[in-house]
């Protein structure tokens, strides 16, 4: 069955001693000595800071201090940091947990649990600090899309009762008005039997959102499904959202269930061959695997040579997925999605002027006039740029994508939206 | 990963549309009724279109050197722009004239005011207006009459004369005829009573029927050789979304309605012959000329306003004018007003 998740079992995992942005540990164990799945690795310093549990059984055979590009939501550092590691070997790996045990948590004890690492939201806040600024009444958007809609169905059906356990667990911990279900382009009928058990716990409905590039990105679905969204205004939980994809919900009920630091195994979609968008030469395919795993390593399970290095690994979607350049790179919680896109298809540098085609117009998810605003942007005048709707962009790309002069319009208009967080916030 | 290796900001992935890919798919759109020209007027028009294609390319490179500016001739912007001056000229003219119009339409329409996307002004149109202002005699003599070259060698057309201006007499004197008047009568007409002159005159306009528009009978420029040979061409360009839709229908939304309103003023009888004369002419303006992405409005409102604007000027010029260039520096005069439409009916975005 296409959703089976390909079981990825890796000889070594690389776990870094702080998977958040702003935790600080150091090391609780020494090289040569075994660990037990739950055994702390590291010990927390300061504010924030958690302490690491071994997702397996093994050996600590190094300590090194590894760059590290960490996953994450919109709010993701570009590019790797060097972070002290725990390198495992001689693995052993331990069924899944039971899946009934988190149930018998309480609400406070969930929240004091729930601000899981790795598990940012759609504008790189942790989640209870999401839940935090959620208004009473909020909804909550589960994205049921995907690269592939068979892929969702196929997650919907069998992991339906755990995907209903986290949104019960998130209902504890905030009232939420009603669940919105968004299902392109996963097909109706799974989405209907997802909101059927929701509809225990709050007001479920479903809301057809248009195929095409919504799937990319969880802002560009908001705006298909009619929601309004203004990126540099609010953020999304200001608005009375909280937006969940499947994985990230199935993560949140791993991590309500297991315990920090998050669901083990982790099951991620893997993509291949995306040459461009929003043709795919092939479904994705679900991978398990454990936390720590090199990418190497998955990249050997899914059939790569690798000697070849004609693909391009990206963190996230090809629309706004970061580039995972080096094979030991350990795939950590909060990954959701692998894709390999031949370099071929990369872009080279600006062919040409704009030669007004309009083709970023036409497909501005937001009606703005892209490369006006990108020129604006350029020559300072965010001012002018915000009086013709520079707030209302909702960083989708898609104007980059389009542009027959491969012009970075998205870059200029990302660059315009931070000049105008900033003016605000630093005033 | 090698070190060769270019990354930028996201997204890593770009459609395959680019700049070069839609000249060159204009170019064969078109390609179809500059073979057809060729074929229907023999070889003068080989030489009219190969002459303004090298001076359009060559008006592109020499543009980059004096201003300082990266060229790429292989993008196709400048042999789409040699292409379309050619098809706005009269096959008969003299091929040095093609190349100057193209090199001068490239250096002063293109590379003067700023090179490919910021110029104001089409150069195609741009080398047609200096032909115009420089060499009007040229123009003038270039005609050539459809498969004349048909019992002599294909290399060598048959001159003629520009049959707008003869359709346009032969109305006026038609009139004056209706209106009890005798007029003053050209060379070459039969010199009988007012009947016979009248049904003379019917005769000479019958001659611009409405197949004029499918198959070439009469002289006219390259590009208006025939409907048959655009409209497959001109069709691939609106599916493959390579020209904008909005212009080209709000002009057909206006047209047919402007020219009913005309029809009733002192030019409106006319207007059945000028549209038949210069219905291919017309329809290439529409879709390509005036929806020329460089040169048209960026926003959708301002494309409509833009076409309206466009759609009453042709209307007063197929009225008034018995100038076969006449209409398409329409779509240089529009451009004039583009900036101030972009400004004032911009998009705002959804806010």
């Amino acid at each position: 069955m296409e959703g089976t998740p390909l079981q990825v079992r890796a000889t070594r995992l690389l776990l870094p001693l702080r998977l958040g942005r702003l935790s600080q540990s150091q090391s609780a164990v020494q090289v040569g000595q075994r660990v037990e799945p739950g055994q702390f690795l590291s010990t927390p310093l300061g504010t924030g800071a958690r302490p690491l549990p071994s997702p397996v059984h093994g050996r600590v055979s190094a300590l090194p201090v590894t760059p590290v590009t960490l996953p994450g939501g919109a709010g993701r550092l570009v590019g790797p940091l060097p972070l002290p590691c725990v390198e495992l070997r001689e693995l052993s790996f331990p069924e899944a947990p039971a899946a009934e045990a988190w149930r018998q948590l309480e609400g406070p004890a969930l929240r004091e649990r729930v601000n899981v690492q790795g598990l940012e939201g759609e504008e790189g806040l942790a989640l209870d600090l999401e839940l935090e600024l959620l208004p009473k009444g909020a909804r909550l958007v589960v994205l049921a899309q995907s690269p592939a809609p068979a892929l969702d169905s196929a997650l919907l059906e069998h992991e339906g009762a755990r995907l209903s356990s986290a949104v019960a667990a998130l209902c504890r911990l905030r009232s939420f008005g009603e669940a919105l279900i968004l299902h392109a382009p996963v097909d109706r009928e799974s989405a209907s039997r997802l909101a059927a058990r929701l509809e225990s716990l709050l007001p479920a409905r479903l809301q057809a959102v248009g195929g095409g590039h919504a799937w990319t990105h969880a802002r560009l679905a908001l705006c298909a499904a009619g929601l309004p969204y203004a990126s540099a205004r609010r953020t999304l939980a200001t608005q009375g959202y909280l937006v969940c994809s499947l994985t990230r919900l199935l993560l949140v009920e791993e991590e309500l269930r297991c315990g920090a630091p998050g669901p083990f195994p982790l099951q991620i979609q893997a993509w291949r061959g995306t040459r461009h968008l929003p043709e795919a030469d092939g479904p994705p395919r679900l991978v398990e695997l454990w936390p720590g795993t090199p990418l190497g390593e998955l990249l050997s399970a899914l059939g790569r040579d690798p000697s070849q290095e004609d693909e391009l690994v990206l963190d996230g979607s090809p629309l706004e997925g970061t580039p995972l350049l080096d094979p030991a790179q350990p795939l950590l919680p909060g990954l959701r999605l692998i894709s390999l896109i031949p370099r071929s298809s990369l872009p080279h540098a600006a062919e040409g002027p704009c030669i007004s085609c309009g083709q970023c117009l036409d497909i501005c998810p937001v009606h703005l006039t892209p490369v006006r605003l990108a020129r604006l942007v350029e020559e300072g005048r965010v001012t002018d740029a915000c009086r013709l709707g520079l707030e209302d962009c909702v960083d989708c790309g898609l104007c980059s994508w389009t542009c027959p002069s491969r012009l970075e319009l998205g870059h200029s208009l990302r660059k315009g939206l931070h000049q105008v967080w900033e003016g605000r916030h630093g005033a | 990963m090698a070190p060769d290796l270019r990354l930028g900001p996201r997204p890593l992935v770009r459609h395959r549309s680019r700049t070069g890919s839609i000249m060159w798919r204009v170019v064969m759109a078109l390609a179809p009724v500059a073979a057809m020209a060729v074929a229907t007027y023999g070889g003068p028009a080989l030489l009219v279109l190969l002459a303004s294609v090298l001076g359009a390319v060559a008006g592109e490179a020499l543009g980059g050197l004096v201003w300082r500016r990266r060229t790429n001739p292989s993008d196709g912007s400048a042999v789409l722009s040699g292409l379309l001056l050619a098809l706005t000229l009269p096959p008969g003219l003299e091929p040095g004239w093609a190349f100057g119009g193209a090199l001068l339409g490239l250096l002063l329409g293109r590379q003067l005011l700023g090179g490919l996307g910021s110029n104001l002004l089409n150069p195609a149109l741009t080398g047609r207006l200096a032909l115009s202002l420089m060499a009007p005699a040229a123009l003038d003599a270039g005609w050539l009459s459809p498969w004349g070259w048909q019992g002599t060698t294909w290399w060598h057309g048959a001159p003629t004369v520009d049959p707008l201006p003869f359709f346009h007499g032969t109305f006026q004197i038609l009139q004056r005829l209706l209106a009890g008047e005798l007029p003053t009568l050209p060379p070459g007409w039969p010199v009988g009573e007012r009947l016979d002159l009248m049904r003379h005159a019917q005769d000479v306009l019958a001659g611009a029927g409405p197949s004029q528009l499918l198959w070439p009978k009469l002289p006219g420029l390259m590009g208006e050789v025939s409907l048959l040979a655009l409209l497959p061409g001109l069709c691939w360009l609106f599916t493959a979304r390579l020209v904008d839709w909005r212009i080209p229908v709000s002009i057909l939304l206006v047209l047919p309605p402007a020219l009913l309103l005309a029809a009733g003023g002192p030019a409106g009888a006319w207007l059945g012959t000028a549209l038949t004369l210069k219905g291919t002419g017309l329809l290439l303006l529409i879709s390509v000329f005036a929806s020329d992405p460089v040169t048209t409005p960026l926003g959708q409102l301002a494309k409509f306003a833009y076409g309206l604007l466009v759609a009453l000027g042709l209307v007063a010029l197929l009225a008034w004018s018995q100038s076969s260039g006449a209409f398409w520096y329409l779509a240089l005069v529009a451009g004039l007003v583009v900036p101030w439409l972009d400004r004032l009916l911009v998009p705002r975005g959804a806010a």
